[in-house]
């Protein structure tokens, strides 16, 4: 599991150094504080941020909810982000809205309320609202990766680096090639939302990435993955090897 | 001298039989042109159909001897006429109008297109053979001639046959067929002696005279005209008794009686001169009549005119009243209008007055608290200094901490405040959705842990960690940092705060904060409950704020469609309820 990198942009250096402590307080990763507009478009293309936290007014313009728009508007970079302002005032809030989807936090705020509105932030951008409050489940699924609440912390799984899932009980564990951890989130939940090219079901209990199939060998029913994990193939499964050019 | 006064006697008859034969003497007359019953049965017909114009304009012309006007409308009826009766009237009328222009052909061809049924049918007949006579188609005329005979022998209508055989008796005398002429002249007269018709009859005896008179049979003459004179006396019409004087005086003088002649020349110009007279009188009365008309005209011109100005004077006065009454009413409205916008308006000014007057309280109040916060954090920094300077530490602490409590103190009131004034002016952002209850109380609570600790009160959130309620986050926020804030306030040191969360049913989700402090007075809950802007402070209770507190989670709640009830536990604390949708729909 990998922290999160987090963007801030937020031209109060006090407040910001602030944010910036509590949210490594908290287990994130402080990708780059950014001052103003540009500097947040930089550092936005140039880091590998997961979440951005933008303050809305930069030097006394509602810049922030420029720069919210500039990121959102274009399909695939977006990122999941949440507002800081100090009013609830509504003539703030009325073009801030309009960046879908919409998460804020006024300030001040505490620990408890940033870690809040960035998962709040991060279920919303990936559609998936109540996962970590309601839901009972723990992980939000993206394109490219896992975001998964331990313990009050929110953590990311690359999807590429996940060797294999397997199913126990209502819970996955997840392999990657360091790590081994449990997820809460059912297999059928999961393969609803994960890439279905990259990741196959091989047996009942078990889903693979197909990237880090080493070798299968059909006569033991057996797929063996990178880091040397064997992984049952149950003939249920098996068509999924069409999809492959054999050489027989 | 004798064959002038014949010539002269002969211009006479002659004169006589022309008019009998245009159909003009009143006495002998068949044409109904002038016979006023004939007139009177024709304007009843014309009043009945009266929707039939053309008839009643042919039969104006008619009597007024239009001829061409009268064929004109008689056709023109004809054309779109379906009553039988009509048509015989528009046929007649075409047909007497034809003979007075000498179009015989076409008279005869309207006389016989009128049916027997009709009233007058004996008049079409005698015109017909008239009409033959006058074509001198003798045979039609017989045969004509024959219908009258067989008509009924009555008066009704006008008709007597008498006259017509007197009529046909001159037609003879005339063209010198006196043998004829006789049987006629005597068979009127004998129909006119047993009809007791004397003035038919003198008229008969006159022209018997002159059938003899013609044929110079004047011994057989003379009888007759004497006939007739004596018996003119008897009668009253004028003319005819001037013209049996005149006939008297003619055969007198032939006779060479002039003295006789001249006395019956003398009578018979009494008698004209009476008939002259006579007619001056009526032409007199006429004038006069006329006049009496025209002045009865112009009285009626003047009432009408009168009547006139009457109705236009009044029609006036109505316009009048009537603009007048709607110039009331709309008054009448407008003022109405007027008064009910006075009415609201002072009801709008008095209660502006009372939101007036406890929101510059308010505003004392909380300047009061701010300037005593600020007071205390004053003080606390020159103590500070001083600690600082003496390298205290302890004490420093504990100033900064008492520091620290009055800033968080005053931020929330500020807080407060500013949500407040959001609110009244509905400025404030809203923004409805799911928010799970744990966290959230979890979130607000983190900003009161050194509080709580200081006061060693425990704190429990018992919130079910998957429960949710639809609400704008951060009216959820301030309602549940009041109620924390009003917990720790009252609680006693190592008290308990708990929060829990129950769906009371799948619509609506309760959040209950309760504490073991002292509770509120019902006075107190009383005042909260009503729309009383502040509370008033309690007597000798330091803590007790405002209200304003309450009553903004009041309001705040209110606004997510949710409630918030106050009451006291048994024992001891205050048990507050915030009952909020749990989804959009609800809500």
């Amino acid at each position: 599991m990998d922290k999160i990198n987090v963007l801030i942009v937020e031209d109060n250096f006090t407040e910001s150094e602030a944010l910036a402590g509590m949210l490594r307080t908290n287990g994130y990763h402080i990708a780059g504080i950014a001052t103003t507009h540009a500097e947040a478009l930089t550092l936005f293309y140039r880091e590998k941020v997961d979440v951005v936290i933008i303050d809305i007014f930069l030097g006394g313009n509602p810049d922030g909810i420029s720069f919210a728009e500039a990121i959102s508007h274009i399909p695939g970079i977006a990122k999941p982000f949440v507002f800081l302002t100090y009013s609830t005032s509504r003539e703030i809030f009325n073009r801030a809205r309009l960046t879908h989807p919409f998460s804020y936090l006024v300030k001040p705020f505490n620990e408890l309320e940033i870690c809040y509105a960035i998962e709040m932030a991060v279920e919303k951008f990936y559609a998936q609202p109540g996962t970590f409050y309601s839901s009972g489940r723990d992980t939000v699924v993206s394109s490219e990766m896992l975001f998964i609440k331990k313990k009050d912390a929110l953590k990311k799984v690359c999807l590429t680096d996940i060797v294999y899932i397997e199913v126990e009980e209502r819970y996955c564990n997840i392999i990657t090639a360091t790590d081994k951890f449990v997820i809460l989130i059912s297999l059928t939940r999961l393969l609803e939302l994960l890439h279905t090219h990259t990741f196959i079901r091989t047996h009942r209990n078990y889903i693979i990435n197909t990237g880090m199939i080493t070798e299968i060998f059909m006569a033991d029913n057996l797929v063996l993955l990178k880091g040397g994990h064997k992984v049952p193939l149950s003939s249920k499964y098996r068509e999924f090897l069409n999809r492959f050019p054999v050489l027989k | 001298m004798l064959p002038k006064n014949r010539y002269l006697h002969h211009v006479y008859l002659f004169s006589r039989l022309t008019i009998l034969c245009l159909l003009n003497t009143p006495i002998f007359s068949q044409s109904l042109s002038t016979n006023s019953f004939f007139r009177t049965e024709a304007e009843k017909t014309a009043a009945t159909y009266s929707k039939a114009i053309f008839f009643s304009r042919s039969l104006a012309f008619f009597f007024q001897n239009n001829w061409d006007s009268t064929l004109i409308y008689a056709m023109r009826q004809l054309s779109n006429n379906t009553d039988s009766t009509i048509a015989d009237y528009c046929y007649y009328f075409r047909g007497v109008s034809f003979v007075h222009k000498k179009l015989f052909t076409q008279a005869k061809a309207a006389f016989r297109n009128i049916s027997p049924h009709f009233r007058f049918y004996y008049a079409a007949i005698i015109n017909l053979y008239e009409t033959a006579l006058a074509q001198e188609d003798y045979t039609g005329a017989r045969y004509y001639f024959k219908a009258v005979e067989a008509l009924p022998d009555s008066n009704s209508h006008g008709f007597k046959k008498s006259a017509f055989y007197h009529n046909a008796g001159i037609w003879y005398l005339h063209r010198d067929q006196f043998d004829t002429a006789a049987v006629y002249l005597f068979k009127s007269a004998r129909m006119q002696e047993a009809a007791k018709d004397t003035t038919g009859l003198v008229a008969s005896y006159m022209d018997i005279g002159n059938l003899y008179y013609g044929q110079y049979k004047d011994k057989l003459a003379i009888p007759w005209f004497e006939k007739a004179y004596q018996l003119s006396k008897k009668i009253n019409d004028p003319e005819i008794k001037s013209n049996a004087v005149q006939n008297m005086a003619v055969v007198e003088e032939n006779s060479m009686h002039y003295a006789l002649a001249l006395q019956y020349r003398k009578e018979y110009e009494a008698w004209n001169d009476s008939l002259n007279d006579q007619n001056k009188v009526w032409a007199l009365a006429e004038l006069e009549k006329k006049f009496a008309l025209h002045q009865k005209q112009a009285e009626v011109d003047g009432l009408q005119v009168q009547n006139r100005l009457k109705t236009a004077e009044r029609n006036s006065l109505v316009v009048a009243a009537v603009l007048l009454a709607a110039l009331l009413a709309t008054g009448a409205f407008f003022y109405r209008q007027k008064a009910r916008q006075n009415k609201v308006i002072a009801a709008q000014k008095q209660q502006l007055t009372i939101l007036n007057a406890e929101k510059n309280r308010l505003f004392t109040i909380v300047s009061h608290d701010l300037r005593s916060s600020v007071n205390a954090l004053k003080t606390n920094h020159t103590k500070l200094t001083a600690s600082a300077a003496g390298n205290d530490t302890s004490q420093l602490l504990k100033l900064l901490k008492n520091n620290s409590a009055i800033t968080n103190s005053t931020c929330h009131l500020l807080d407060n405040l500013l949500h407040w004034a959001l609110l009244q002016t509905d400025q404030a952002f809203f923004y409805r959705e799911q928010l799970p209850l744990y966290s959230i109380a979890e979130q607000t609570a983190a900003y009161y842990k050194p509080l709580m600790v200081e006061k060693n009160i425990s704190f429990n959130n018992n919130a079910n960690r998957t429960s949710t309620v639809y609400a704008d986050q951060e009216c959820l926020k301030i309602i549940l940092r009041n109620l924390i804030d009003n917990a720790i306030k009252f609680s006693p040191a190592n008290g308990s705060i708990t929060i829990s969360a129950a769906e009371a049913d799948s619509a609506y989700c309760s959040m209950v904060v309760e504490d073991t402090g002292p509770g509120i007075s019902s006075a107190t809950i009383q005042q909260l409950q009503n729309e009383a802007l502040l509370v008033r402070p309690e007597q000798g209770n330091k803590q007790a704020g405002t209200g304003l507190g309450l009553r903004l989670c009041q309001t705040l709640a209110q606004k997510n469609g949710g409630v918030l009830t106050i009451r006291n536990k048994a024992n001891t604390g205050t048990l507050i309820t915030i009952t909020l949708p749990t989804t959009e729909h609800n809500g």
